[in-house]
Formats: C-alpha cells, sequence, structure tokens
C-alpha cells in the first residue's frame, strides 16, 4: 500500500524567476480588424482556446481567428493564479494546451528543457511524473510553455482582442458578433471559460458605499479574485476550495487573524479537485451508457470543493496556535458591511464572524452556452447544453462546439480541467477538420453547408431568427 | 513555509542533482535523426550556440514553420556539413568500447570524446547536439548519406 504524506514544499515555487528570454519577438496579439470571414472562430484565448487551435494547426486548419477579451492569450487564467498567488497548478505535467501525436515539446520535456531554472523540489516534482506518479507543475513553467505552444502553433497572429456578444448558428455558417462587428465562419468553438459565482443575493445586507457600481460587493467584502485591501488585520474567509486555502495562506503569512467559514463538516483534503479516475477513459466511461439521473449525481458527488493535501500541515499548525478560527458546518445566513462597523459574515443560528474584510471564495461557474447563443439553441436540460456527444458541437447547431466545463455531462467532472480540454478539444478539432476535409474533397459542404451557405450566415437581427429556426 | 532543506520525500529520485546538460542531453537523445541534425545547423546559425534549450525550441519553432524563426532545411542543411566537418575527428578520438547501456553515463562518456576531439566549439549547444548526434551516429550518419546534402 503507498501511503501519500504531502509536502508544503510543493507550494513554495518561485513565481516570476528569471527564465530564459525567448528565442522569436512576438508583437503581442491583433489589434486591427479581425478578418471578416474565416473557417473558424474560437471564442476565447485561454488555455482551452490554446489547445483548440494548436490541435487544428496540426490538422491543417490554419485559417482560424481567435477573439478574446484580454491583451494575450490566457490571460485572465494567469491573472486569477497571480492574484491568488498560486504558484503551481494542481494539475498534473501530462495535462497541458500542448497537442500530443506530433512529436511537439511537451510540458514535461519544456520543464526539462529548463532544468537550470528548476528548483531541487520542482526538479523531484519532475522525476515524480516521469515514474507516473502525482505531481504539479510550476505556474513558472506552464505560463512558458503556453507562450511557446502559442508561438508554434500561431495563435498571436491569429488572436484579436475583442469582446464577443452573441454567437448565432445560420443555416451554412455561424456569425460571431462582437462591438461593432460580425465574422462570419463556417464554424465556432466556444472556449468561454468559466466566470466568478456570486454570492447568493440573499447574503447580501447593509449599506452599499456611496459611488458603487450596482451589483457590486460593499466595501469590506471582496470576491477571490480581487485584491485584499492593504491594512487588513483581519480576514474572513468563506468557501471550500483551493481558492480559500490560497487566501487563507496569504492571510496567515501577512500575519492576519483569519476565521475561515465552512459549510461542510470539515475540511476535504484531496490530490486533484476530482477522483483521478476522471482524467482516465475509464472514469469517462462512466458517464457513457448511463442515464441521465445517473450522471448528475456523478457530478453532484465528484465535483466538490477540496483543497491540495500539502496545504493540510499548515492550515492545522495555524488552528492549533491560534491564528487561525474554523467554523465546521456553517451555512452563511449573510454577509454584512456598514461605515464604521467590521465586515460581518452573519452565521446560521445567529453567530456572527467580524474582520478588517471578507473574502468570498466562492469559486466559478460555468454557462451553457446561453450567454452566446439563442436559448433554443442550447436546449438546456438542468442547465446542461444539449450536445452531440461525439463532436462536442450543440445538437441544434452541428456548426458551434464548446469546450471546457460545459461539455461536463459528456466527459464527466474533469471537463472543466485541462485534461477535460485536451479530451474535448482532440473531438472538436476531428469534427471540424473532417468536416472541412470532406468540403474540400466534395468541391462545396456536402456534410454541414456550402460556401454559399456560408456567405448568407445570418449576421444581423433579423438574419439571427431566421438562422436559429433554421437550425 | 518550511525549510526546503527538510524536504524527504521517502524514496531516492535519480539524477535530481545532475547539471542542466546532462538532463537536456537525455532529452535529445529521444530526438530523430532530423532534429538533432536540425539542433546542430541552428546552433551555428542562431546565435544560440551557447544554449542548448533554446536551440531546441528554435527547431520545434522551425518544424511548425514559425515565421520568425530559421528554416527547417536551413539548419538541417548546417547541421549536415558541421556533422560531417566533425565525424573524422570525433572517430579518431574514440576511445573504443561498450558504451553504457545507462543513458546518463552514456551521455557523459560521449560529452567526454566530443570534448576531447575539440569538435564542441564554439558553445554548448553544439557541443550538446554533437554528442547526441555522436551517440546516434549509425541513423545520423544514413539520414546525411541518404540525403547527400553539403
Amino acid at each position: 500500500m503507498t501511503i501519500f504524506i504531502p509536502e508544503p514544499h510543493l507550494l513554495d515555487s518561485p513565481r516570476g524567476r528569471p527564465w530564459p528570454a525567448y528565442p522569436v519577438p512576438h508583437a503581442g496579439i491583433r489589434t486591427d480588424e479581425p478578418p471578416s470571414t474565416t473557417d473558424v472562430v474560437i471564442v476565447g484565448a485561454g488555455p482551452a482556446g490554446l489547445a483548440v487551435a494548436s490541435a487544428l494547426w496540426h490538422l491543417g486548419v490554419h485559417d482560424v481567428v481567435l477573439l478574446d477579451r484580454a491583451d494575450r492569450p490566457c490571460a485572465r487564467f494567469f491573472d486569477r493564479i497571480d492574484v491568488l498567488r498560486q504558484r503551481v497548478l494542481r494539475s498534473p505535467y501530462a495535462h497541458h494546451p500542448g497537442v500530443e501525436g506530433y512529436r511537439d515539446c511537451e510540458l514535461l520535456d519544456f520543464a526539462r528543457l529548463h532544468w537550470a531554472q528548476l528548483t531541487a523540489v520542482e526538479r523531484r516534482e519532475v522525476r515524480m511524473a516521469q515514474a507516473g506518479h502525482r505531481s504539479v507543475v510550476p505556474v513558472d513553467v506552464f505560463e512558458a510553455y503556453c507562450r511557446h505552444v502559442a508561438t508554434v502553433h500561431g495563435v498571436y497572429r491569429r488572436t484579436w482582442r475583442a469582446s464577443v456578444h452573441s454567437v448565432r448558428p445560420g443555416a451554412g455558417g455561424v456569425s460571431i458578433h462582437t462591438e461593432g462587428q460580425a465574422v462570419r465562419a463556417r464554424y465556432a468553438v466556444l472556449c468561454t471559460g468559466e466566470e466568478r459565482r456570486p454570492a447568493p443575493p440573499a447574503w447580501w445586507r447593509g449599506r452599499p458605499a456611496a459611488g458603487a457600481r450596482p451589483g457590486a460587493s460593499p466595501d469590506g467584502v471582496g470576491y477571490w479574485d480581487e485584491p485584499v485591501p492593504a491594512g487588513a488585520g483581519s480576514v474572513v474567509v468563506v468557501g471550500a476550495g483551493l481558492t480559500a486555502a490560497h487566501l487563507i495562506a496569504n492571510a496567515l503569512e501577512a500575519g492576519q487573524q483569519v476565521d475561515w467559514v465552512l459549510r461542510a463538516a470539515r475540511e476535504r483534503y484531496q490530490c486533484s479537485d476530482v477522483n483521478a479516475a476522471f482524467f482516465r477513459a475509464e472514469g469517462r466511461a462512466c458517464f457513457d451508457g448511463v442515464t441521465w439521473e445517473d450522471r448528475l449525481a456523478l457530478m453532484r458527488r465528484e465535483r466538490r470543493a477540496s483543497i491540495m493535501f500539502e496545504f493540510r500541515p499548515m492550515l492545522r499548525a495555524a488552528e492549533v496556535d491560534g491564528r487561525l478560527t474554523v467554523h465546521r458546518g456553517r451555512e452563511v445566513a449573510a454577509v454584512m458591511s456598514e461605515a464604521d462597523r467590521p465586515a460581518t459574515v452573519l452565521l446560521a443560528g445567529g453567530d456572527a464572524v467580524t474582520g478588517d474584510h471578507v473574502l468570498l471564495a466562492t469559486g466559478t461557474e460555468f454557462t451553457p452556452g446561453t450567454r452566446l447563443l439563442p436559448d433554443d439553441v442550447v436546449n438546456s436540460r438542468d442547465g446542461w447544453p444539449d450536445l452531440d456527444e461525439r463532436t462536442l458541437g450543440y445538437r441544434r447547431a452541428p456548426r458551434v462546439f464548446t469546450v471546457g466545463a460545459a461539455a461536463g455531462m459528456v466527459l464527466g467532472p474533469a471537463a472543466r480541467n485541462i485534461d477535460g480540454h485536451r479530451v474535448a478539444t482532440a473531438r472538436v478539432a476531428a469534427a471540424i477538420a473532417a468536416d472541412l476535409g470532406a468540403v474540400a474533397h466534395l468541391g462545396g459542404g456536402a456534410v454541414l453547408g456550402t460556401d454559399a451557405d456560408l456567405a448568407a450566415a445570418d449576421l444581423g437581427a433579423g438574419g439571427a431568427a431566421r438562422g436559429v429556426t433554421g437550425v | 513555509m518550511s525549510d526546503a532543506k527538510a524536504y524527504d520525500p521517502r524514496f531516492s529520485l535519480p539524477a535530481v542533482d545532475d547539471p542542466a546538460s546532462t538532463e537536456l542531453g537525455v532529452i535529445l537523445l529521444g530526438l530523430d535523426a532530423d532534429r538533432l541534425l536540425a539542433g546542430l545547423g541552428m546552433a551555428a546559425l542562431s546565435g544560440y550556440s551557447h544554449d542548448t534549450a533554446t536551440v531546441t525550441l528554435l527547431v520545434d519553432l522551425a518544424m511548425h514553420g514559425v515565421p520568425d524563426g530559421r528554416p527547417l532545411g536551413a539548419a538541417v542543411a548546417a547541421g549536415t556539413r558541421r556533422w560531417r566537418a566533425a565525424r573524422p575527428a570525433l572517430s579518431a578520438g574514440y576511445p573504443g568500447g561498450t558504451p553504457s547501456a545507462a543513458p546518463r553515463q552514456a551521455w557523459a562518456q560521449a560529452y567526454r570524446v566530443v570534448a576531447a576531439a575539440g569538435a564542441g566549439k564554439p558553445g554548448s549547444a553544439t557541443h550538446a547536439y554533437l554528442t547526441a548526434c555522436w551517440l546516434r551516429r549509425n541513423e545520423v550518419d544514413r539520414r546525411t548519406n541518404a540525403e547527400g546534402t553539403s
């Protein structure tokens, strides 16, 4: 029997260490207008979008446009990591946005190429990965690797900064609408990632600060992806997952007193955020051939917040010496912040926990596509989109695909992880390449549409209506 | 966090403290002859003859046809010329015997052969790629002879 021993040093990887200059310059992403037509639009240039673009590149699909809100690929991914001061990824080396099967440099070898930049602990982690054991990846390594993957697959010169407002499937293509512009494509792939999960509206009590934006959290309260005000002597952290653990660790390191409100009866420590079986084919097979209800039950059971084992010694020590107070098994009834009073988390049953600042580690949530696609195209059931399991295309708009958490009811609880992106990418890229191959071979869209159809893809509101009904 | 010196992985892991050149060398041993020749050539063409990791990334860039990088064909051709120029000296300096079956030991032995032949200049990347070519010389020779590239 193997006994796993948590090793806190894994969390100490340096961030922002000197790294060798990349050998070719890049001018950043595109600032001109994106082309009006293309084969594939990828909405979102995060790790999922990067994986899809890279896979398409190897399948010979080069006419690709990535649209992203940020000024660089994977910006939100790394910004979130850095605001949490996370130094390692929970994902193992095998999970990365590069492409398998084409002799590309993969993440593990990329780390080994930079052996001189790795600490002794990180080198041991590499050896653990080579031996097939669980190991974690330094953020520095992952970030440099993402840049390499993006460069070799032409992602920078195919990415435009744009906020996508809607995706409208038509008879022969898809129109993707940004601020004042539309891009017509044969296919669209939604790689939109997950948004911050807002606290339940019933939590909010108290008076909003003068000038506060509607919906913004009141003074003294912030979400996990917002900076903690300097000078806070004590914080209250609400949440049960890895994000909460990082917030607590940062506060303790800053010398702050911490109260931790945990709905569960006790902390849940786990290597990866879902059972490792779900990163493999046998895990995904749990979803094949079982009923919808069984899939829902599996998702409820397996997608629970958990914390890397490596945090446990530090958190326990802090609780023992009184720097951390854990309120286990307590529901939040309200979050209050009013002028001249400490921020307060009111617990069900009447107890109140106060601090200089309340941090809500409420996690993220996905949408099934309804923020971009018409509801009747998404055709959601229990909050999940209606997807073709072979291609991850929307059944009612087979030229629109999704990669990420929205594929959870097809790929299981690992769909939102980088490994899930890899599996989804393989299906989506293969479906698109096969269809484009059919188009080229047959001289015009025998499978899902024709060039004429693409030219006629709906661009206006009226067109969108026609497109939806015509799907 | 606690003192990293107290780190105890509970079982030993091999070659954690080996120099970066050895770790990179073991990776190079897994590359095909074309990539090795491209790396050898890229070391000469790119100005990164001192940096094996960067040369290896440049080969990856060239394999993908990245416009800003050096063309793959030019790199392979330059590597072929370099290999042919170095080959006689490496053969002459080879002490014979059976190389170690352990990749890291074999790498260290071959690295010394290249150094002794004075063939590894001007930098560590050239030295590393020549070492890999020497250890994989049967494939590299087949590739360069078949190609007839001069």
